[in-house]
């Protein structure tokens, strides 16, 4: 298994690659971070398949702006400022529609998951995946990107184009707002 | 530091963001505080609930279809101008001229039988205003045709 300085390498030979058009390159970077950035996607915007829509445009503007990529930065970091561009630009364009996310409501477990083995873990799990949905958008990215992904808050802030103190609090935000929302559900 | 701001900053502690000095600083407070024991516990709570929502995965065809899309847009790049543009509007004007050359023909079509009718209704009245010769003949047929309001022969 590599180490993170040889991935970071690897990224900038195979990013140059696919900037000369070559399309082998350019699929090995696909497969490298396919799964990192499909989940970041999933988890801001809590639908499957307008997440894998989104990780398709991600990608597709990976290929065409390559050569616009200079090194100056991480790989990493660049392509997830456009993860974050896409997914703002997703929720602006679907802030009416998005109310429920998955259209679970943690009040209403829909009937596969009332008549689930694990019922209560499945009634909680709603309630997390709502409760993220709802926070506000910058909190909810900087949260998706530190916990889940495990970036660190440098990193982030690179990503969402703002400083470290900033992200630091946005997630202390975003904690302390989920765990309001997760304790009121617990009591409920 | 007082508790609000080790609770401002136990979120990044938790995640293990902090720089070592403020991390030995929460440290520390933490060890003489149950109140931001408490919290902290809270916190920690928090990120196992959070894992519930799991990781999915990428379908076999991610990358082939990432490339589908890019191949589509790139033949769409690629086809000429005037294929997008012109054919559109050609097609738009051919149906206008379409639409008025039908217009027109209809028209004169209806005048050259609204005139024909009037000419024989003018001509089974005996009355000789307008000489319509509608098929061949001789003058004097013509004319046997025209007196007999069309029932001679």
């Amino acid at each position: 298994m590599m180490n993170p300085a040889d991935q970071s390498g690897r990224d900038l030979e195979l990013v140059a690659r696919v900037a000369r058009g070559d399309e082998a390159a350019f699929e090995e970077l696909v497969g490298r971070h396919q799964h990192s950035v499909l989940n970041t996607i999933h988890r801001y915007v809590g639908d499957r398949s307008a997440a894998d829509d989104i990780a398709q445009e991600v990608f597709i503007i990976v290929w065409n702006k390559s050569g616009t990529f200079k090194g100056k930065s991480q790989f990493a970091t660049w392509l997830y400022r456009i993860v974050v561009n896409q997914c703002l630009q997703f929720r602006r364009k679907k802030k009416q529609a998005l109310v429920s996310l998955d259209g679970l409501d943690p009040d209403r477990p829909p009937e596969a998951l009332q008549t689930a083995v694990d019922h209560e873990r499945a009634a909680r799990t709603a309630a997390v995946k709502q409760a993220v949905s709802d926070l506000p958008d910058r909190q909810r990215i900087a949260l998706v990107l530190s916990h889940y992904e495990g970036h660190s808050y440098k990193e982030i802030a690179e990503m969402m184009d703002t400083s470290v103190p900033s992200v630091e609090s946005l997630i202390f935000r975003a904690k302390d707002e989920l765990r309001q929302r997760l304790l009121a559900y617990k009591e409920a | 530091m007082n508790c609000s701001d080790i609770r401002r900053k136990l979120a990044v502690f938790s995640d293990g963001g902090l720089d070592p000095a403020s991390k030995e600083l929460v440290s520390r407070h933490l060890d003489s505080c149950p109140e931001c024991q408490q919290e902290l516990a809270q916190l920690e709570r928090l990120d196992a609930e959070l894992d519930l929502f799991e990781e999915i995965e990428t379908g076999p065809y991610f990358a082939t279809r990432v490339k589908q899309r890019i191949a589509e847009q790139q033949a769409h790049r690629r086809s000429p101008w005037f294929g997008r543009v012109l054919v559109p509007t050609g097609a738009v004007a051919v149906t206008l001229v379409a639409a008025v050359v039908g217009t027109s023909l209809g028209r004169t079509v209806y005048s050259w039988r609204t005139s024909t009718q009037s000419t024989t209704q003018v001509a089974s009245t005996g009355t000789l205003t307008v000489l319509d010769v509608p098929t061949g003949g001789s003058l004097a047929t013509v004319s046997d045709r025209v007196f007999t309001g069309g029932k001679g022969e």
